[in-house]
C-alpha cells in the first residue's frame, strides 16, 4: 500500500460534470482512480488531465462489478467512491485527520441530493463511500450496489465530509431514470429476495418521471413487504407514497398513512412536514399549523433517516406563515415569515407571503425601506423578487428602482425594460431592450414585443407596425407579431382579420398586455391600448370567455387582499356578481 | 323579626330625602341621619319622617360621618342609603328575609344606577356592601370611598358574607337633571390623593383613585394608578367584586389615550377571566376599529350583542351589549361601503333606544343619499312615529342639515303645528321655503326675528340669501345694507360683499377663516340646491387660489353631490396637483370617472389611493365595484358581438335580475 486515500470512480459520458468533481478532490487524494465504462464523448480526456490511472472497463450491466475492478487498481489504504456528477465538501486535513486516528473500517457520509435549483432544496441521506482497502470490503448488487460489511459496529459516521449531487440537466436525468428503470425491472428476476428494495429504487425512478400510478405501485408493495427494522427503506417509502398519494389528489389517504407512520417513526420530523402539507391542502390551516410546529421541535432527524434539508426549520416556519395568512392572522404569519428568511436568507418563497402580509397596513415605499433594512433585497434575487411583487402592486416605477439601485452602470435585465416600459419610462425602455439585443440576439420575442409596446404607447404606429413586420419574419414568433400587428392596426382604426390559427395566441398575447397595463403607473396611453386590446380580444367568443374569465380573477384578487384582514366580515365585500 | 336601623349621612338633599325616606317607611325601625352642614330644607324634610337628626362637623372625612351614625344606631341590623337613592317596594319582603337568616354577618345588595336623560333613562347594575349587622367592632374607614367590610373581615376571616339578590337599590343620581357640578371631581381628588398617602398600597383605593382621574380625564396618571391597583391582584375573593370593573377601565383609559395595542391585551386578558363580559367585548371592538381590523372588531360587537344579563359585578352598561355596539357595526359597513347592511344595524340600534339620535342622523343621512324622496318619506314614516312636537323638530332638523329641504320643510311645519315655535324652528323653516320658492311666505317668517336682538343677524343675513338665490340684486343691497350697520367681523363682510358683487365689479381675491368658510359653503350649496351653479362659478371666481386649494377636496364633494362631474374633476386636479388629501382626493377623483362611466380610469385612481393607505378598505371596495362594471360592459359587448352564443345571453339575464 502506498498513500493514504484513494479517489475511485466509475463514469460514462460524464464531460460536463467531471472536471468539477476532479477538482473537489484534487488537493485531498494521493491517488485517483477513474474507470471508464464506455464514454463517446471527451470524458477520458478530462480524466487523463487529472490522473493518469484511467481504465477502460467493458460494461456488463453489473455496477458492482465495475466497481470491484476500480477498488483493484486502488493503491492507498482508504478508498473513497465518488461519482461524477459529484463533488466533494471538506479539507484535507479533516479527512486525512479522520482515517489515520480511526479504528473503524468504514464511513457513512452525509448525501446532499439537490432537488431544485439553488442551495436551498435538497436532501439528506447517509452513504458508506469510506471504507479500508482490505479484500473483503467489496460491492454487491447489479443495482444500487452497497459496500458489503457485516458488521454495522465497524461503520462511522462523519458528518464534516460532504458529498453533494448536483441537480443536473433535465433531459440527462430523465435519461438516467429511464436507464434505471430498465435495469432495476431487469433484476426483480434476477434478485427475487431484494423484491422490496428494488421495488423502493423502480418507485424513486417513477415518481422522479412524474408517473404516479406506477410509482405508488411499486411503494406501495414495498410498503407492505419491508419489515420495521429497515428505517431507512421503510421510512423512505412513507415519504414516497405521501408524496404520490398527494399528487394523485387521493388527500386523505395520505393524511391517515402520515398519522400511522408518525407513530411508528416520532422522531422523523420530515413525516410531521408532510402530514403538514397535506393538511395545508385540505385547507384545515389550523391543523396543519400544529403538524409544522411539532417538525420543528423535533429537529433534524439522525443520518438514519432520508431528510429533505429545511422541514425542521425554514420550510416549516414558511408553511407556518402561509397557514396563518390563510387563517387571517397577518401579525403571526409576518413573524413565521421572517423567521423563516433568518433561518435560510437563500430561500426566497417567504418574501412572497411577507410583501402581501404587511402590504395590508404599509405603503409600497414603506415596505421597500423596510426589506431594505431587513436586508432581503440585500442579494440579486431577493431584489427581483421585490420588484416583481411591486410591479403587481402597480408601482413598476418603485420596481425600476428596486432592480437599478445597487449597480453602476446598471445592469440590463428583461423586467427592468418591463418596468420602464410600464412606468411610462419609454426611452429607458427602449434603450435597455437595445442593449439587451446586443447580448441575447434580435430575434428574441419578449424584447421585440416591449419595444413594440413603446412605439404603442408612443402611438408612433408606424415605427411599431415596421417592428412588428420584422418579427413577422421569424416563424415561431409570426403568431405573436400577428397579435401585435392587429392591436397597432387597431389603434390606428383598421380591422384586420386573424387566420384562425393565430387566434390562440392572439387572445393570450392581448390579454397579457391588459394584465399588464393594469399594472401601469405614470404618463402613457395605457389605457387607450388596454381599451383597443379588449375591443379586439371581445370580436372573439372564446376572448369574450377569456376577458370575462380575466375580471373574475382580478376580483377574486382583491377579496382575498381584504380576506388578509377582514374575513370575518367577508359578506360586506363578497357579494354574486356578473360574469359568474 | 330582628330591628333595622337606617343610617344616612346628607348635605343639602332637601330634593331627594323625602323620596329615600318614604321607600323605607314601615320597614326599618329607626332612622338615624347624620347632617354634615345643610343650609336648605334637609332636616326639617328628614325629620317629619320620624328620622332622628345628628349634627356633625365635617371633619374630612366620610368614615368619620358614618361611623357616627353607626354609634347613634340601636338596631340589630344596620342599612345604609345615599340620600339620591330608594329602596324598590317589592324589596321589603327581600330585607325581612335577609335580617332573619342567623348564620349571615352582611349583605351586598344589587345597585341599579339610572343615567342619561330623563326622557329615556338607562340603567346599570352594579352591587354594593349596604347591610350588616350593628355591631361595635364594624365601623367604617377611609376618607372617601369609605369601607367597612375590612374590619368586618378582621373580626372573623371566615365569616359568611351574601349577596342579597331580592332587594334592590335604585340611585339616580347620575341622572343629567342630577349630576352635580366638576367640582365634586376635584373635591374627590383631593380626597384621594389624601387616601393615597396614608394607605398608598391599598389596591381599592388604588382603583378608586383611578377611577376618579379617569373622570378628570386625567388618563395617563389614572392608568398608573389602575396598575398599580392590578398588580398581584386575584379575581377571586373580596377584590372579585372591583375586579372586572378594574380591567374594564384599563381598557378605556388605554383607548383613550390611543394605546390601541396595549388595550387589546387588557381586552384579551380580561375576556379570559370574564367570558361573557360585554361592555370588554364592547371596547374591544373600538380598539379593534381604531387599529383598523375591521373583521375582528364587527366579531367583537356581534360578541357584545350575544351576551346574556350580566352579573351585578360588572357594573355592566346594557347599551354596550345593545344599541351602541349596532351603532358601530353599521359604521364598518360603510367603512366598506356597504350603506344597505349599515342601515339595517343603526335602524336596530335606533328602534331600541329612540333617543339614540346619532344612529337617526345616520339613518337619515343613508335615506336622504338614496335621493328619492317619496320613498325617504315613507322609510322615515314607518321607522320612526314622531308623536311629539319635539320629536319631528328632531328629524326636522336632520333632514335640514342633510339639506332634503323639501321633507325637512313637511317635518318642520308639523312640529310647529304640534306647539313648538321656536327661532330654531321658524328660521330654518323659513330657509327651507327659500329653497322651494315659496319666497314671501319665507320672509314672512324672517321678518318675526328681525325684530328680535337675539336673532337679528341671522335673520337678516338668511332674508339676504334667499334674496340672492331670487337674482333679486336690488334687495340683496338693500338688506345687507342694514346688516352692515351692525358691526360685524372682517370675513363676515368679505362674503356680504361676495352676495353683493355686481358681475364686473373687482375688488380683489377673497380668502376667508375656516369658520366663515363653513358660512360660504352653505350658502354655496343652497345655491346647488336651488340649480344656480352659474351664481357658485362667480363666487368661486372671486376666492383666492391658496383659499380654493386649501378647501379642494370640500370644492369636490359639493360638486360631486350635485352630480357636477366636469367641475368636480377640476377640483380634483387642484387637490391632486397640491399633493394634499391624497387618498380622499383620489377616491373622489374615482367616485366622478365612474359616475362618467369611465371605469378604466376610474380604477386607475382607485389603485393610486389603495396604494396611498392600503389599510382602508375602502379602495379596494370601489375597485372590486368597478371590476364589476367592467365585467357586466364586456358582457353586454360579448352579448352584441355573438348573439348566438347562449352562455352569454344567459349571464345577461342573471345581472340584469339582479338589478
Amino acid at each position: 500500500m502506498t498513500g493514504l486515500l484513494s479517489i475511485a470512480m466509475i463514469v460514462k459520458d460524464e464531460e460536463v460534470m467531471l472536471r468539477a468533481c476532479l477538482d473537489s478532490v484534487k488537493e485531498i487524494a494521493d491517488e485517483i482512480v477513474i474507470v471508464d465504462t464506455g464514454s463517446v464523448d471527451r470524458t477520458m480526456e478530462i480524466a487523463k488531465c487529472c490522473t493518469e490511472k484511467v481504465y477502460s472497463y467493458f460494461w456488463q450491466g453489473d455496477f458492482s462489478a465495475a466497481r470491484n475492478f476500480a477498488i483493484e487498481q486502488c493503491r492507498c489504504e482508504w478508498v473513497l467512491f465518488l461519482d461524477a456528477d459529484e463533488r466533494l465538501e471538506g479539507t484535507r486535513e479533516s479527512l486525512r485527520g479522520l482515517i489515520t486516528s480511526t479504528t473503524k473500517e468504514a464511513f457513512m457520509l452525509p448525501l446532499k441530493n439537490y432537488t431544485g435549483p439553488g442551495c436551498s432544496a435538497y436532501n439528506v441521506i447517509g452513504v458508506v463511500r469510506l471504507f479500508r482497502n482490505l479484500p473483503n470490503y467489496r460491492y454487491i448488487g447489479k443495482i444500487h450496489e452497497q459496500v458489503g460489511i457485516a458488521n454495522q459496529e465497524v461503520v462511522g459516521y462523519c458528518g464534516y465530509l460532504v458529498i453533494c449531487h448536483s441537480y443536473g440537466e433535465s433531459c440527462h436525468r430523465n435519461d438516467k431514470r429511464r436507464r434505471n428503470i430498465k435495469m432495476l425491472t431487469e433484476q426483480l428476476f434476477c434478485e427475487p429476495e431484494n423484491k422490496a428494495f428494488i421495488k423502493y429504487y423502480l418507485g424513486c425512478e417513477w415518481l422522479g418521471l412524474g408517473c404516479h400510478q406506477q410509482a405508488y405501485d411499486c411503494f406501495q408493495f414495498a410498503y407492505e413487504q419491508l419489515d420495521k427494522d429497515h428505517v431507512f427503506f421503510r421510512s423512505s417509502t412513507v415519504r414516497s407514497l405521501v408524496a404520490c398519494l398527494r399528487a394523485m389528489g387521493k388527500l386523505a389517504e395520505a393524511l391517515a398513512v402520515c398519522m400511522r407512520e408518525t407513530a411508528v417513526y416520532p422522531q422523523y420530523t420530515d413525516l410531521y412536514f408532510d402530514g403538514g402539507i397535506v393538511l395545508e391542502q385540505l385547507e384545515e390551516y389550523e391543523i396543519a399549523a400544529r403538524w409544522f410546529k411539532v417538525a420543528v421541535q423535533t429537529g433534524t432527524p439522525v443520518i438514519i433517516y432520508q431528510h429533505s434539508n429545511g422541514t425542521e426549520n425554514f420550510l416549516s416556519y414558511y408553511h407556518l406563515g402561509h397557514c396563518c395568512e390563510l387563517l387571517g392572522r397577518c401579525e403571526e404569519a409576518a413573524q413565521w415569515y421572517e423567521r423563516a428568511l433568518a433561518a435560510n436568507m437563500n430561500f426566497i418563497y417567504p418574501l412572497y407571503g411577507l410583501y402581501i402580509v404587511l402590504g395590508t397596513k404599509n405603503s409600497c415605499e414603506e415596505l421597500i425601506r423596510y426589506f431594505t433594512e431587513q436586508g432581503y433585497a440585500a442579494n440579486e434575487e431577493g431584489r427581483l423578487v421585490l420588484g416583481e411583487l411591486l410591479f403587481a402592486s402597480g408601482r413598476p416605477d418603485l420596481a425600476a428602482g428596486v432592480c437599478s439601485r445597487p449597480d453602476k452602470p446598471i445592469k440590463p435585465s428583461n423586467e427592468l425594460a418591463k418596468y420602464y416600459l410600464y412606468s411610462g419610462n419609454f426611452p429607458q425602455a427602449l434603450a435597455m431592450v437595445e442593449e439587451l439585443q446586443a447580448g441575447l440576439g434580435m430575434n428574441n420575442a419578449v424584447l421585440m414585443k416591449t419595444a413594440i409596446l413603446c412605439y404603442l404607447f408612443l402611438h408612433d404606429l408606424n415605427t411599431a407596425k415596421a417592428k412588428c413586420l420584422n418579427m413577422w419574419r421569424y416563424e415561431p414568433l409570426r403568431a405573436e407579431a400577428v397579435a401585435l400587428l392587429t392591436l397597432t392596426k387597431r389603434l390606428g382604426g383598421h380591422r384586420l382579420t386573424v387566420g384562425e390559427q393565430y387566434k390562440p395566441v392572439l387572445i393570450d398575447s392581448l390579454l397579457k398586455i391588459i394584465t399588464d397595463c393594469a399594472r401601469s403607473y405614470g404618463e402613457g396611453s395605457f389605457i387607450k391600448v388596454a381599451k383597443c386590446c379588449e375591443e379586439i380580444i371581445s370580436d372573439f367568443e372564446q376572448g369574450s370567455k377569456a376577458l370575462l374569465a380575466y375580471w373574475q380573477s382580478e376580483i377574486k384578487g382583491i377579496e382575498m387582499l381584504l380576506d388578509l384582514r377582514h374575513k370575518n366580515v367577508r359578506g360586506l365585500y363578497v357579494w354574486k356578481r356578473a360574469g359568474h | 323579626m330582628p330591628t333595622i336601623s337606617l343610617c344616612m349621612i346628607v348635605r343639602d338633599e332637601e330634593k331627594c330625602i323625602a323620596k329615600c325616606l318614604a321607600s323605607i317607611q314601615g320597614i326599618v325601625d329607626e332612622i338615624i341621619v347624620v347632617d354634615t352642614g345643610s343650609k336648605d330644607e334637609t332636616k326639617k324634610a328628614a325629620a317629619s319622617f320620624g328620622a332622628k337628626i345628628i349634627d356633625f362637623i365635617w371633619t374630612g372625612s366620610f368614615a368619620d360621618a358614618r361611623n357616627a351614625s353607626l354609634e347613634a344606631a340601636n338596631g340589630e341590623w344596620v342599612l345604609f342609603l345615599d340620600a339620591d337613592e330608594y329602596l324598590e317596594l317589592t324589596s321589603h319582603e327581600g330585607l325581612r328575609k335577609a335580617v332573619a337568616q342567623t348564620d349571615v354577618e352582611g349583605y351586598y345588595i344589587p345597585i341599579v344606577n339610572i343615567y342619561g336623560n330623563e326622557q329615556q333613562p338607562e340603567q346599570c347594575r352594579d352591587i354594593l356592601f349596604r347591610l350588616f349587622r350593628n355591631r361595635s367592632e364594624y365601623r367604617f374607614r377611609g376618607i372617601i370611598h369609605e369601607q367597612v367590610l375590612n374590619s368586618i373581615v378582621e373580626k372573623d376571616p371566615n365569616v359568611n358574607i351574601a349577596t342579597a339578590h331580592d332587594i334592590t337599590i335604585y340611585h339616580y343620581g347620575y341622572l343629567d337633571n342630577q349630576v352635580k357640578e366638576k367640582d365634586k371631581i376635584n373635591r374627590n381628588l383631593d380626597m384621594l390623593a389624601q387616601q393615597i398617602k396614608e394607605f398608598p398600597e391599598d389596591k381599592y383605593v388604588l382603583y378608586q383613585y383611578g377611577l376618579e382621574l379617569f373622570r378628570a380625564e386625567k388618563y395617563e396618571e389614572s392608568v398608573a394608578m389602575l396598575k398599580k391597583s392590578l398588580a398581584g391582584l386575584q379575581p377571586g375573593g373580596p377584590e372579585g367584586m372591583y375586579f372586572p370593573k378594574l380591567i374594564r377601565l384599563l381598557v378605556m383609559a388605554h383607548y383613550q389615550l390611543g394605546r390601541h395595542e396595549e388595550a387589546v391585551e387588557y381586552v384579551k386578558y380580561g375576556l379570559a377571566i370574564y367570558p361573557d363580559y360585554a361592555d370588554i367585548y364592547h371596547y374591544g371592538g373600538l380598539c379593534f376599529s381604531a387599529l383598523r381590523a375591521y373583521g375582528t372588531s364587527f366579531e367583537y360587537f356581534m360578541k357584545a350583542t350575544k351576551q346574556g344579563e350580566q352579573p351585578y359585578i360588572y357594573g355592566a352598561y346594557p347599551s354596550m351589549r345593545g344599541y351602541k355596539s349596532y351603532y358601530y357595526m353599521g359604521k364598518i359597513c360603510e367603512e366598506f361601503g356597504n350603506a344597505e347592511e349599515a342601515l339595517g344595524y343603526y335602524l336596530t340600534g335606533f328602534r331600541e333606544n329612540p333617543s339614540f339620535y346619532i344612529a337617526l342622523e345616520q339613518i337619515i343621512r343613508i335615506l336622504v343619499k338614496g335621493e328619492e324622496s317619496e320613498d325617504v318619506r315613507i322609510a322615515l314614516a314607518n321607522m320612526c312615529e314622531c308623536c311629539t312636537a319635539e320629536a319631528k323638530f328632531v328629524v326636522g332638523r336632520m333632514l335640514f342639515a342633510e339639506r332634503s329641504y323639501q321633507l325637512a320643510r313637511e317635518y318642520l311645519e308639523a312640529a310647529v303645528a304640534a306647539g313648538l315655535n321656536t327661532a330654531e324652528v321658524n328660521i330654518c323653516l323659513a330657509i327651507c321655503l327659500g329653497q322651494q320658492d315659496r319666497v314671501t311666505e319665507a320672509l314672512r317668517l324672517l321678518d318675526e326675528y328681525v325684530k328680535d336682538d337675539e336673532h337679528y343677524v341671522r335673520a337678516l343675513f338668511n332674508k339676504a340669501i334667499i334674496f340672492w338665490l331670487q337674482d333679486n340684486a336690488f334687495q340683496v343691497r338693500n338688506t345687507t345694507d342694514t346688516l352692515m350697520l351692525k358691526g360685524l367681523d372682517d370675513d363676515f363682510l368679505a362674503i356680504i360683499k361676495l352676495l353683493r358683487a355686481r358681475p364686473k365689479e373687482d375688488f380683489g381675491l377673497v380668502a376667508l377663516r375656516p369658520d366663515s368658510s363653513e358660512v360660504l359653503f352653505d350658502i354655496l350649496l343652497r345655491a346647488m340646491d336651488h340649480g344656480e351653479f352659474k351664481k357658485v362659478d362667480e363666487v368661486l371666481f372671486r376666492m383666492q387660489q391658496a383659499w380654493i386649494k386649501t378647501h379642494a377636496l370640500r370644492l369636490i364633494q359639493m360638486y360631486l353631490r350635485y352630480n357636477r362631474l366636469n367641475e368636480a374633476e377640476r377640483y380634483g386636479h387642484i387637490c391632486l396637483g397640491s399633493n394634499q388629501d391624497g387618498f380622499d382626493a383620489l377616491l373622489y377623483m374615482g367616485d366622478i370617472k365612474s359616475k362618467k362611466a369611465e371605469y378604466w380610469e376610474a380604477t386607475e385612481y382607485y389603485r393610486a389611493a389603495l396604494s396611498a393607505d392600503p389599510g382602508s378598505p375602502k379602495a379596494y371596495v370601489n375597485l372590486l365595484k368597478m371590476y364589476d362594471k367592467l365585467c357586466l360592459v364586456t358582457l353586454k359587448m360579448a352579448v352584441e358581438k355573438h348573439p348566438d352564443v347562449e352562455l352569454f345571453k344567459a349571464m345577461l339575464e342573471q345581472e340584469e335580475l339582479k338589478l
